[in-house]
């Protein structure tokens, strides 16, 4: 019997923890049950990259998007949309408005607004089956490369104008051709999984997703550069993605792609894991080499670079994950193609993992060059709840935070940097009025701190004291001349700290204090939180209006401050409240309140 | 004051790895993740054994242990409670959710529960920020888009997996 | 099974590309609504049920629906851009629902463009 029905299940990451496993057994059951294992085709793909509304299915040929689904919605496709031709409209994706229903993937804004080329295969193929890479032009461009010149690589490579996606935006191209004129007997190739940016996802869904790709661009790199050896260095919180690359890898070595004497020509190149141990430094390249030695991931003083002097003391080139999965496209479509994408300095396009305050979370790229607007509003939907946006986080304890006000900003390498963050590895956090600006930069300056490997006394010092005074200030303590401090503080260290960590750790102060100065000047003069966030300086407080005495913050509260009998108002013992804001959470009348702790002070003066 | 003793049989089992890696270059950290699989933390003694087997001066080991978050030497709890603090977790709320844990559990820090079932780890980003806020229990059970008075049930979740087993 | 070579590659591509093909819709054609103003998400809304409306009225189900931001013809929106297989793609300007049901009914369903809201392309 021929297929009739594909469908694909996303098993990226967030579709797992959402309960895709469970889903999929349902529908496999349900298949089976009705006899229809031989005519439906079901295939778990990679990240789709719709992440919030996941458990995601497609059926084809008719390309209907079911979603959010539960185990038991399974059986309703079985029964109404495999058996009887039915479309299940009650697991469609709503419009923002919750009515118009579009069927196909290639209708929902989020998908038609994308061009994929880092991410082509993800959400399409069968992350463990060779054959469906291959079907989609995997290992041409190995084949391609293996008949060609390293040299010409390396000029297709720079023609293109790929810039590294981990971070920094070093010319790949450039980089291929340092390492491969260092003199050394040895070379090697190193990809760089660390992923360590909080709030990025884009190399883990790749690596899940789509682990030839990978692959295929570091032996294409290898052999650019002259290399047999290369390293994947993966953080050990992505268990899924160590265990699909480790299939990927066998795969390819049974294939005679990778190993030795890949298609059958002398080139041989061999690829190993290297599992990290939870260190966010050792993203940065001289400390994971460090680690790929096994040794503790400490940063060392550049030159010599690793082009010259890397692993095991010999020429090494260092790429992202998505740098790497690029290659492969490049080399099959041409670098005049790739060039022919994106903006003037920055080519091709960009992964971003869109989360935060944001309606569509998940992973989306699109060209250099796309207005943040049309990232946040048109392809994420927006901000949830009716919300205003605030600001959006790029590039992780580098970056810093974009005001609305620069909304229309297209985005690329140079134009991030001139607002005083960085393009980053891809991360872009959202945030909206409850957040508070003073306390994001607090967040990412304990999280550069606590990472600060302690080498360097500017980094190791400097990031204390700047988060003392961050301290001070959340909690109401600050004085006018701490932002003097801080500024300099942060200038120091940018100019003074050894590796890059240290370098850009004060960014998401800087960034902080140039756009969002007057949320600094109310926590310190005013002693007022704007955003209702800073738990020292605001309080809970019962509307006596709008209670109406159904008692669950009463029930929920952990420490007994709430007191009132059943339909009569309630009230909260501010001696007792500790903020922990489970009665915010749980009231449903809105009549638990968030109020500035001043003001509360003030009335019960008065009284 | 050891705990592990040197006759302990899973000895048997770690050095079996180490022999099968022994020819690969750097593999001290492979080698530490294997025996904190195996015994669950990296005590001192532990930390010597792999020293000597693998010829590697005691202080680089300990050097490494300490430096990495992943590995500890202290024992934890059956089940990890992984808070995420990235950033997304952390603007929706992660903060409370390790407050609440703590709570629920009554421990500060990241020592286990006097049952041994569980203990509580700020962790960093779990790369599930489409979910957040997430904790991760255990390596594979994600709970995503969790709410402070979830986590009640969530504990009894795993305390009553516990008492069926008994 | 190793591959050692260009045609062993290709002999696994044709092989399973055809599975590939699978996941993808059948599609003819794409209409695509164009409005660049935040504040106007309604008026998209209403023009896209209308052409929703229209085509399963007459069961068209190989068309898709979407919707874009930014379109080229600022002063014309909200626009709707029709593109029929590889054909040039059409551009209507100032559509209302009235006008959106028409695009369906005379261009997509009998291939007439109507040249009196045309504001680019298809030569009237
Ligand atoms: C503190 C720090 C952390 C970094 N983390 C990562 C990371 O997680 N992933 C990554 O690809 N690059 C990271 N980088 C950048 C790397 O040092 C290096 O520039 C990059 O891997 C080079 O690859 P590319 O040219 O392909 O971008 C980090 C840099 C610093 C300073």
């Amino acid at each position: 019997m021929s297929v009739k029905h594909t469908i694909l299940i996303c098993a990226g990451g967030a579709c797992i923890s959402s309960g895709e496993e469970s889903v999929k057994s349902v529908l496999e059951e349900e298949l089976k049950k009705n006899d229809l294992e031989d005519s439906v085709r079901v295939v778990q793909t990679g990240c789709m990259g719709s992440c919030n509304l996941g458990p995601i299915m497609i059926v084809y040929p008719e390309g209907v998007f079911y979603q959010k689904l539960k185990p038991q919605d399974a059986k309703k496709i079985v029964e109404e949309h495999l058996l009887k031709g039915k479309i299940v409209s009650s697991l469609l994706h709503r419009g923002p408005t919750g009515k118009v229903e579009p069927h196909a993937k290639e209708e929902l804004p989020f998908f038609t607004e994308q061009v994929k080329i880092a991410t082509r295969n993800l959400g399409l193929i069968d992350p463990f089956n060779i054959n469906e890479y291959i079907a989609n032009d995997g290992y041409f461009a190995l084949e391609k490369v293996l008949k060609s010149s390293p040299e010409w690589v390396i000029e297709e490579i720079k023609k293109s104008g790929l810039r590294g996606r981990g971070g920094a935006g070093f010319p790949t191209g450039l980089k291929w051709e340092f390492t491969r004129k260092a003199p050394g007997d040895e070379k090697y190739v190193i990809c760089n999984a660390d992923e360590g940016d909080p709030g990025a996802f884009m190399d883990r869904s790749v690596l899940e997703g789509d682990p030839h790709s990978v692959i295929e661009g570091m032996e294409i790199a290898g052999y650019a550069i002259g290399s047999h050896h290369g390293y994947i260095y993966v953080r050990a919180e992505y268990p899924l993605a160590i265990e699909r690359l480790n299939n990927a890898i066998s795969q390819a070595k049974r294939y005679g792609l990778l190993g030795e004497n890949i298609l059958n020509t002398d080139f041989s190149f061999d690829i190993e894991l290297r599992i990290g141990a939870g260190a966010f430094v050792c993203g940065e390249e001289t400390a994971l080499i460090q680690s790929v030695e096994g040794l503790r991931g400490q940063p060392v003083q550049k030159p010599p670079f690793p082009a010259q002097k890397g692993v095991w003391g010999k020429p090494t080139v260092i790429n992202n994950v998505e740098t790497l999965a690029n290659i492969p496209v490049i080399i099959n479509k041409g670098a005049e193609w790739f060039a022919s994408i994106g903006t003037e300095k920055s080519k091709g396009t960009k992964v971003f993992a869109l989360s935060g305050k944001i309606n569509n979370a998940g992973l989306v790229e699109v060209p250099m060059g796309t207005t943040l607007r049309k990232i946040i509003f048109d392809i994420g939907g927006g901000i949830p709840n009716g919300k205003k946006f605030k600001a959006v986080q790029t590039g992780g304890p580098s970056g810093g935070c974009i005001p609305a006000e620069y909304l229309d900003t297209p985005v690329d390498y140079e134009s991030l940097t001139k607002l005083g963050t960085i393009m980053g590895s891809g991360g872009m956090v959202v945030m909206d009025e409850d957040t508070c600006m003073v306390d994001v930069a607090r967040y990412f300056l304990q999280f550069s701190a606590d990472e600060s490997c302690g080498k360097c006394t500017p980094c190791r010092e400097g990031t204390r004291k700047m988060l003392e005074i961050l301290d001070r200030i959340v909690e109401g303590k600050g004085k006018m001349e701490d932002l003097d401090m801080l500024e300099e503080l942060a200038l120091t260290i940018k100019d003074t700290a050894l590796c890059g960590l240290g370098q850009t750790a004060p960014n998401p102060v800087l960034s902080t204090l140039k756009y969002f100065r007057d949320e600094y000047e109310a926590h310190i003069k005013e002693k007022r939180c704007p955003a209702k966030s800073c738990k020292a300086l605001i309080a809970y407080q019962i509307d006596p209006n709008a209670c109406v005495g159904c008692t669950a913050c009463a029930k929920v509260c952990p420490v007994g401050a709430i007191s009132g009998e059943v339909r009569k108002v309630h009230e909260i013992d501010q001696e007792k409240c500790i903020k922990c804001g489970s009665c915010y959470e749980v009231c449903k009348f809105d009549a638990v309140k968030k109020v500035d702790a001043v003001d509360l002070k003030l009335n019960i003066k008065n009284e | 004051m050891p705990t592990i003793l040197d006759t302990d049989p899973r000895y048997e089992e770690l050095d079996k790895y180490i022999d099968q890696v022994k020819e690969k270059k750097g593999m001290l950290i492979g080698v530490l993740h294997k025996a904190q699989e195996i015994f669950g933390y990296l005590p001192i003694e532990v930390q010597h054994h792999v020293a000597k087997k693998m010829k590697i001066p005691e202080s680089t080991v300990y050097g490494v242990v300490t430096f990495y978050s992943f590995f500890t030497m202290k024992p934890r709890g059956k089940y990890q409670i992984k808070v995420c603090m990235g950033t997304a977790c952390y603007v929706k709320g992660g903060q409370k959710l390790l407050e609440r844990f703590r709570e629920e559990l009554g421990v500060q820090g990241d020592e286990p529960t006097e049952d041994g079932l569980f203990s509580i780890q700020e962790v960093r980003c779990l790369g599930a920020c489409s979910m957040a806020p997430v904790v991760l229990i255990g390596e594979r059970d994600f709970h995503g888009r969790v709410t402070p008075d979830m986590i009640p049930k969530i504990i009894d979740e795993y305390r009553k997996k516990e008492g069926k087993k008994k | 099974m190793k591959v050692m070579s260009l045609e062993d590659l290709q002999r696994i591509k044709e092989k399973f590309s055809k599975d590939l093909k699978l996941r993808k819709p059948k599609v003819r054609g794409k209409i695509v609504v164009g409005i660049g103003r935040h504040e106007e998400k309604d008026k998209v809304e209403r023009i896209l049920k209308a052409i929703w409306d229209e085509l399963e009225k007459n069961s068209v189900n190989d068309i898709i629906v979407t919707q874009s931001s930014g379109t080229e013809f600022h002063e014309a929106e909200p626009t709707v851009k029709v593109q029929i297989e590889e054909n040039e793609s059409v551009v209507y300007g100032h559509v209302d629902e009235e006008q959106a049901r028409r695009i369906v009914k005379e261009h997509i369903i009998n291939g007439k463009i109507l040249s009196d809201i045309l504001v680019k392309g298809g030569k009237a």
